[in-house]
C-alpha cells in the first residue's frame, strides 16, 4: 500500500457510465476476437476455375451464420427481451445485404481473391463507411456489420466463432475486455456476470442495452493502459451510474462498495419476483397456464390477489373451524367467506375465481369441535380413517350449513366460485356429495338466491381409487384438483410426517408421475380440466412438467406464484410436453433426476 | 418499366435507425422492383439495410424513393406509407 508505485497510479478512475449500478468483484479478462483474428487478412488469390467452388464456401458459410443468427435471436429473445433480440434480426438482414454481396462477387470473379479475403475486405470497406458517420448511432452499428462478418468468416476458415470460450458459466466476475461484441454479449451468461467495463464502447452498444435490460453495471471507456496491467482475478469495482472504476479497492471504500452492490441485489430480487405479478402463466412460445394460489385465510387470499393469483385453487376453509370447540353456524361461516372472497376480489389482477374445498377433517388436523358429534376420535390409523367427504357423508348437515353459508357468500360478491369435495375414493361418495349440493343450490334458489345453480363441482384426487377410477369420476364432475402430497403419500404408502420413510418424498418416483398420467388421461378422454396443487406444483423444475403433461392449472402458494411463472417462461409449450413424456419411461427415481439434468 | 418517385419526410423520433431501417429493408425486399432510397447527396439500395444506414437519416429528413418495375407503384405506396406512420412505433 505504501509503495511508490500504488501512490502514483489514482485508485479511482473516470468513465463512462453505460449501466447503472455497483459491482465489486473479481476481474475475468476477456479476449477480444475483434481485435485478434479480425484485421489484415491474407490476400490470397485463386485461379478462375476455383471461382464456382470459392462461391459454394461462401454460401455454406452463409448459410450456417443465418441458422446461427436464428438461434441466438430466439436465446436473446428468451433470456434479455425482445428488443435486445432484434440486433440479430439486423445482423441476418446485413448478411444477405445486396449490395455487400454484389461486392464480394466483384472482389472474386473480377480480382480473383480468396473468398476468405473477398468477404474480409467487403466487410471491412462496409463497415469503415458505416463507422465514419458524424451521428454515433449510426455509426456503432458498424459493429454489427463487423460481428456478423467474423461470425461468417469463421465459417469460412472452418472454425468454431469465438463465442463458444465464453458461454461456459464460471464464478461470479467482472467482465474486462477492450470491447465486446453483441454475439459475445449474447453469450455471457447472466448469473456469472457482475459488472462490464469495457475500454470501447458507448450508450448506444448493443452490449449496453443488453447490460441495462439484464441490470448487469457497466462502465466503458477504461484506459487500453490500465487493461495491459489488470490480471485475471485482481479486484476490481464499478459504479455504473456515476462512471467509475475503483483498482483494488481496499478498507472502509470496499466495505462501502460491497454493501452498495449487496444492498442493489436484494433490491433487484424483490423487483423480479414483482415483475410477474402483473403477468398471467405462461410457456415461452405464449401459451396460458392457470397459476392460481393455496390460501386458508383472508391475509392469503389479499396476499395472493396482490401477488398476482389468477385464481384461489385451493381455499382451505378449515381456517374457520381450526381450534374451535363450538361448531360455527352458517351466519358465522358466512361471513368468514364473504371476508375471504372480498379480499381476494379486491386485489385480484385477474379474474376472481375461487375453488372453495369443504371441510376437510380429519387425520392431521385436530378439530375439538367435531368432537361431541363424532364422539371419542382416536383411530390407529388416522391417515386412513374417518377424514374429509367421510365425515361429510355421516353428518350431512354439516355439510349442507357449509354449502349455504358458501353459495350465499359467491351472491354477495359475485366471485365465480367452484366446490370441491376432498377424501374421494368412490363414485357413489361423489354422487352423493353432488346430490347433497344440488339440494342446497335449488333450495337457495327456490329463495331468490339464483346465482347458487352456477357453480361448478370438483374433486380432489387424492386416493389410489379415485385414480383407477378416474374416468367414471371425470363423468360426475367438472374438474379435478390433483392433491399431490396427500395422492403421494397414499400411493407409495408412507407417511411424509414420519422421518424414517421421508426419503422416499426426495425426488420424485415414476409411480407417482405416472399416476398423474393416468387422471390426465381419464380427465382428457372426458374434457375434464386437471389442477394440482401440492408442494409438486410449485416446484420450478416439475410445475411445468405438469403442464407438459397435460395440467391445466397449478396452485401454489402466494410466495410462489411468481417463481413458477418464470419457470413456466423458460421453454415452448412443446418443449415441456415433450419433456414430461420421457420422464414415463423412468423407471426409478434416479433416472428421473437424470432426465431433469 | 414504370418509373415512379415520391418523397416523404422522416417523423419518427429515432430516424432511419436500426428496427426502422430493418423494416424498410424488409418492406422493400416484398416487390420485384427496383428501389433507390435517396436522402440528400447519398443513394442507396434500399434492398440493403447496411446501404440504408449509411444514408445516416435522422428525424426531419426528406427520403425520395423511386422504384422501377411492374409493382414500382405499389412499392413506393407502401414505403411512404410505413414512414408515414413512424414504423408503427409511436
Amino acid at each position: 500500500m505504501a509503495e511508490d508505485e500504488t501512490e502514483q497510479t489514482p485508485r479511482v478512475l473516470r468513465a463512462l457510465p453505460i449501466s447503472p449500478g455497483i459491482a465489486l468483484g473479481p476481474v475475468r479478462l476477456l479476449d477480444s476476437p475483434d481485435k485478434q483474428n479480425w484485421s489484415q487478412p491474407v490476400a490470397a488469390s485463386i485461379v478462375a476455375s476455383q471461382l464456382p467452388e470459392e462461391r459454394q464456401r461462401l454460401q455454406d458459410a452463409l448459410s450456417t451464420a443465418e441458422q446461427e443468427l436464428d438461434t441466438l435471436h430466439a436465446q436473446v429473445e428468451r433470456t434479455v427481451n425482445r428488443d435486445a433480440a432484434e440486433i440479430f434480426t439486423a445482423q441476418k438482414l446485413m448478411l444477405n445485404d445486396p449490395d455487400l454481396l454484389e461486392e464480394v462477387e466483384a472482389l472474386l470473379s473480377e480480382q480473383l481473391l480468396a473468398v476468405e479475403t473477398a468477404w474480409s475486405q467487403a466487410i471491412e470497406h462496409q463497415s469503415a463507411d458505416l463507422a465514419a458517420l458524424d451521428d454515433p448511432l449510426f455509426a456503432a452499428r458498424a459493429a454489427d456489420v463487423r460481428d456478423m462478418g467474423a461470425r461468417v468468416l469463421s465459417h469460412l476458415q472452418a472454425r468454431q466463432h469465438d463465442e463458444q470460450a465464453t458461454a461456459i458459466s464460471q464464478e461470479p466476475a467482472l467482465i474486462v475486455t477492450y470491447d465486446l461484441t453483441p454475439s459475445q454479449t449474447a453469450n455471457l451468461d447472466p448469473a456469472s456476470i457482475l459488472g462490464i467495463c469495457t475500454v470501447e464502447g458507448g450508450p448506444t452498444t448493443h452490449a449496453a442495452i443488453i447490460a441495462r435490460a439484464l441490470e448487469i453495471p457497466a462502465v466503458a471507456g477504461l484506459d487500453a493502459g490500465v487493461l495491459a496491467n489488470l490480471r485475471t482475478g485482481q479486484e476490481l469495482a464499478i459504479d455504473g451510474k456515476r462512471g467509475l472504476i475503483y483498482l483494488q479497492p481496499e478498507g472502509a471504500q470496499r466495505a462501502e462498495l460491497l454493501e452498495a452492490m449487496q444492498r442493489e441485489r436484494l433490491n433487484k430480487q424483490t423487483r423480479d419476483l414483482a415483475r410477474w405479478y402483473s403477468q398471467p402463466g405462461q410457456t415461452s412460445d405464449g401459451q396460458e397456464v392457470l397459476v392460481y394460489a393455496n390460501i386458508g385465510d383472508a391475509e392469503g387470499a389479499q396476499e395472493a390477489g396482490s401477488k398476482g393469483a389468477q385464481g384461489i385453487g385451493l381455499l382451505r376453509t378449515e381456517f374457520l373451524f381450526g381450534q374451535r370447540v363450538i361448531f360455527p353456524d352458517e351466519q358465522e361461516q358466512f361471513e368468514g367467506y364473504l371476508a375471504v372472497f372480498r379480499a381476494f376480489a379486491q386485489q385480484a389482477r385477474f379474474q376472481k375465481t375461487i375453488v372453495a374445498r369443504t371441510l376437510d377433517a380429519g387425520a392431521d388436523k385436530p378439530f375439538p369441535a367435531l368432537e361431541p358429534l363424532l364422539g371419542n376420535w382416536k383411530e390407529a390409523n388416522p391417515a386412513l380413517g374417518l377424514r374429509g367427504a367421510r365425515i361429510h357423508l355421516l353428518h350431512e348437515d354439516l355439510l349442507r350449513q357449509q354449502l349455504r353459508a358458501l353459495l350465499r357468500a359467491r351472491d354477495e360478491t359475485g366471485v365465480h366460485l367452484q366446490i370441491m369435495f376432498p377424501m374421494i375414493a368412490t363414485v357413489e361418495e361423489t354422487r352423493r356429495l353432488k346430490s347433497i349440493l344440488v339440494e342446497v343450490q335449488n333450495e337457495l334458489a327456490s329463495g331468490g338466491i339464483q346465482s347458487a345453480q352456477e357453480v361448478q363441482v370438483g374433486i380432489m384426487i387424492e386416493t389410489p381409487a379415485a385414480v383407477w377410477m378416474a374416468d367414471a369420476l371425470a363423468r360426475e364432475v367438472d374438474f379435478f384438483s390433483i392433491g399431490a402430497n396427500d395422492l403421494f403419500q397414499y400411493t407409495l404408502a408412507a407417511d411424509r410426517t414420519n422421518s424414517r420413510v421421508m426419503g422416499m418424498f426426495g425426488s420424485l418416483e415414476p409411480a407417482l408421475w405416472r399416476s398423474i398420467h393416468h387422471i390426465l388421461q381419464a380427465a382428457r378422454s372426458h374434457q375434464r380440466m386437471v389442477a394440482v396443487c401440492g408442494e409438486i406444483a410449485a416446484d420450478p423444475r416439475y410445475g411445468p412438467l405438469l403442464v407438459g403433461l397435460g395440467v391445466a392449472e397449478l396452485s401454489v402458494s402466494p410466495p410462489a406464484l411468481s417463481r413458477v411463472k418464470e419457470a413456466l417462461k423458460q421453454h415452448e409449450m412443446a418443449y415441456w410436453q415433450a419433456k414430461a413424456l420421457t420422464l414415463l419411461q423412468a423407471t426409478t427415481a434416479a433416472e428421473i433426476e437424470t432426465l431433469l439434468e | 418499366m414504370p418509373v415512379v418517385e415520391h418523397a416523404v419526410v422522416i417523423t419518427n423520433t429515432i430516424g432511419l435507425h436500426a428496427r426502422p431501417a430493418a423494416l424498410l429493408v424488409q418492406e422493400a425486399a416484398r416487390f420485384q422492383a427496383r428501389i433507390q432510397v435517396r436522402s440528400g447527396e447519398k443513394t442507396a439500395n434500399a434492398r440493403s439495410l447496411v446501404g440504408v444506414l449509411k444514408l445516416g437519416a435522422g428525424l426531419g429528413t426528406t427520403l425520395v424513393f423511386q422504384a422501377e418495375g411492374d409493382d414500382a407503384a405499389e412499392a413506393v405506396q407502401a414505403l411512404i406509407a410505413l414512414v408515414e406512420r413512424k414504423f408503427d412505433e409511436e
